[in-house]
């Protein structure tokens, strides 16, 4: 058996999609609601939020650290399956 | 402007290029079999898998073009930052695993792996070849126009030394030196940019951009007058406005006799500086180009354009001029004090316009007095000012742009590639992870550097895409030198892989797949390196042809015909049983066949490639992503459901 292919067996590649799929919806909301601000209400992003910073800024550097922290949750689950198939294949 | 070449600059870039070749050549040996050309044997780990998908992504038109629209517009450019980066969640989430499990060497193969059909190989060749053409134009006509100002050669020479580096990568070890040298200038780029973030937030923001480096000390400062002062003193030296001057906001006064001897002023609309409800009046620079015959002679400000004694040049731009509370400079400021601050400033930016009266033509370049927070909300660029408008049209503009940079990412040929470089699905997973870290780090720096351009006193009034590596300079030659030259280093990752892409195409979808030519393994490398020159030849030539194009918005149109010629193919057949090839084949050819007519019927293309009145374009906006991708989906489902199995 080989120690690294668990995440490339069927049911772990579904639930990873399966999770993957959500998450992707949870950033499109966030995307979709940004290009809104951006198109119909482009002074609502002056507003200050963050210590002094606009909206259109906050908003912004939001989407790409939200990136990264939606790439890191999925990272946690999709370990999470992985660990999950090793146990049920060893039992 | 007119530069001096930097010795430096072509030193440390010839280092960079010797180190890549060396490397290339090293790795020569490993990659003698096909999976070792198109995919490196699936052999590279994943970090390095990480960064090299920044190396690859990071374009000359990420990193100049984004700088130099933040520096001139605010916070336009950084639209693209953020559409580029979310890009990558839609690589991640929806597109890597499976297209890791199911392809070998292209994603042609993923299309085709449950079907087994010439007529997807052949769309799916077709789509990538264009694709990566599209986007080849810009980063070879990129390459030329940087490598005057930089290094200080021709733009044909610049366009042919990035083609035969580039060419001689990837012939030598295919997708293994490919990876190393994206590997290297992702790794660069993100360090020094952070290293000049760093000395931007640390000398942090003043009035006075002459105190703070030598270059800034030719910096053109805003000079204001009333009205009724400049006419006094000019007397009957005022040009009374004629021709195409009338009622523009310009006052000229003759200082010498000749076109060329008129100084011009601006009107300065502005909150700040108005005394007794009178506007202010700003002075300008100028470039006069007088033609004689098949001569053309230029003045700038008044003098023979040049950098000789008696011979004048424009002179570097855009300053903050006033911070509130008052103060002269803040000192070092952390990274939110530096937007929150210049919010709230006073800044002085500059844009140009052209008047043509018989043989002389006259471009006044002039200073606009902004508050800082209209810099930094979107629409002050005229790419996106019609986000601030009522048009619906102009604001479903923007938002076709952002769907497709969004789109788009996922759905170019030569990031794709990248997926078979390493052994399994959950490197494939990982690596993404890293290349959004590094890329979305990157993206976040280009608002820092764009804005400290804007605000340094070293930008050329004449040529945004100098931005950044004029900030660069003015923290001194050695930083403008690495700066350079990592720009300049920045193309030929892109390069690489894009020929990369195309090479896989043509070798391994249509000749072997398609067409179904016999061939070994060693003929099948041969194929791709042969193709590799090939397309090579082609990018150079297309290069040298499209010099005088506007490039910037040739990246926007291929994430638009990427989006819509494969993003359908992909997401669908990942998620719908009911998918049929021939669904699969229409739809690609719907997706690229519309979003390509759709961009050369739009107004852009009508007023920068046909030189026509972009009012008569024949589709109502240039963006066509927010119509030809769904179109792809619709083209996809109607066919598939028509050709299914009965």
């Amino acid at each position: 058996m080989s120690t690294t292919s668990h995440d490339d067996h069927p049911e772990v590649s579904a639930a990873n999609a399966r999770a993957g799929l959500v998450l992707f919806f949870v950033y499109l909301a966030a995307y979709a609601g940004f290009m809104a601000l951006a198109a119909f209400a482009p002074q609502a992003m002056g507003t200050p939020v963050l210590a002094g910073v606009n909206l259109a800024i906050t908003y912004g550097m939001g989407l790409i650290v939200g990136a990264l922290v939606v790439a890191a949750i999925y990272m946690w689950i999709c370990g999470r399956n992985a660990k999950l198939a090793t146990r049920e294949a060893g039992q | 402007m007119i530069y001096q070449t930097s010795y430096t600059a072509v030193g440390v870039f010839a280092f960079f290029v010797a180190v890549v070749l060396g490397i290339s050549f090293y790795l020569g040996a490993r990659a003698k079999s096909a999976s070792g050309y198109y995919a490196a044997h699936g052999q590279i780990p994943w970090f390095v898998n990480g960064v090299a998908f920044a190396g690859d992504y990071l374009s000359a038109a990420s990193f100049l073009g984004i700088c130099g629209m933040i520096a001139f517009y605010g916070y336009d450019g950084f639209l693209y930052s953020i559409g580029y980066l979310a890009g990558w969640i839609v690589a991640l989430l929806v597109i890597a695993e499976p297209l890791k499990r199911l392809g070998k060497f292209t994603f042609a193969d993923a299309l085709d792996s449950k079907f087994n059909s010439r007529g997807i190989k052949l769309a799916a060749a077709i789509s990538t070849l264009v694709v990566s053409i599209f986007y080849l134009i810009p980063q070879m006509v990129g390459a030329g126009t940087l490598i005057k100002p930089l290094l200080g050669f021709s733009h044909q020479s610049g366009v042919v030394v990035v083609g035969v580096v580039v060419v001689l990568i990837v012939v030598t070890a295919g997708m293994v030196s490919t990876t190393w040298v994206q590997f290297i200038k992702g790794a660069l780029l993100v360090i020094f940019c952070t290293i000049l973030t760093a000395m931007i937030l640390c000398r942090g923001i003043m009035t006075d951009p002459t105190a703070s480096s030598a270059t800034a000390r030719k910096h053109f400062p805003l000079a204001t007058f009333h009205r009724h002062e400049l006419e006094t003193r000019a007397g009957d030296r005022l040009i009374p406005p004629a021709g195409p001057w009338v009622d523009k906001p310009y006052l000229r006064v003759e200082e010498r006799p000749g076109p060329e001897g008129i100084k011009v002023y601006r009107e300065l609309p502005n909150a700040f500086l108005q005394i007794d409800g009178e506007e202010a009046w700003a002075e300008t620079q100028t470039l006069v180009e007088v033609r004689t015959g098949a001569q053309t002679r230029r003045f700038v400000n008044g003098l023979p354009h040049g950098s000789q004694p008696g011979e004048g040049d424009f002179r570097p731009v855009g300053h903050v001029e006033m911070l509130f509370p008052d103060r002269n400079e803040t000192g070092p400021v952390g990274p939110l004090t530096y937007l929150s601050t210049l919010e709230r400033a006073g800044i002085v930016t500059w844009a140009s316009d052209k008047f043509m009266e018989g043989t002389v033509t006259t471009t006044i370049f002039y200073p606009k007095l902004v508050r800082g927070s209209d810099m930094l909300t979107p629409g002050s660029s005229p790419t996106f000012s019609g986000v601030r408008s009522d048009s619906l049209l102009k604001k479903l503009d923007f938002l076709s742009l952002m769907i497709a940079l969004f789109a788009g990412t996922a759905s170019l040929p030569h990031i794709l590639i990248r997926y078979y470089t390493v052994k399994d699905q959950a490197s494939a997973r990982k690596s993404t992870v890293v290349g959004i870290a590094s890329i979305g780090f990157f993206y976040i720096l280009t608002l820092y550097l764009g804005l400290g351009a804007m605000t340094s006193g070293t930008l050329d009034p004449t040529n945004n895409n100098m931005a950044a590596p004029l900030l660069a300079r003015s923290f001194g030659e050695l930083p403008f030198a690495v700066i350079s030259a990592i720009a300049f280093t920045t193309v030929l990752g892109t390069v690489s892989g894009l020929i990369m892409a195309a090479s896989g195409a043509v070798a391994h979808d249509f000749l072997a797949n398609f067409l179904r030519i016999e061939m070994n393994d060693a003929t099948k490398v041969r194929a791709g390196k042969l193709t590799a020159i090939v397309v090579g030849v082609i990018a150079m030539v297309l290069g040298i042809l499209f010099e005088k194009f506007n490039v910037s918005f040739l990246v926007g149109w291929a994430f638009n015909v990427a989006a819509s010629a494969n993003l359908p193919s992909l997401v669908m057949l990942l998620f719908w049983r009911g998918t049929t090839k021939q669904g699969i084949t229409a739809a690609i050819f719907a997706g690229l066949g519309s979003s390509l007519a759709w961009v050369l019927a739009s107004g852009e293309a009508y007023k920068n490639v046909y030189g026509l009145d972009p009012a008569s374009a024949l589709v109502p906006f240039s963006q066509p992503g927010i119509v030809t991708i769904p179109l792809g989906f619709a083209v996809l489902v109607a066919v598939s459901w028509l050709t299914r199995a009965r």
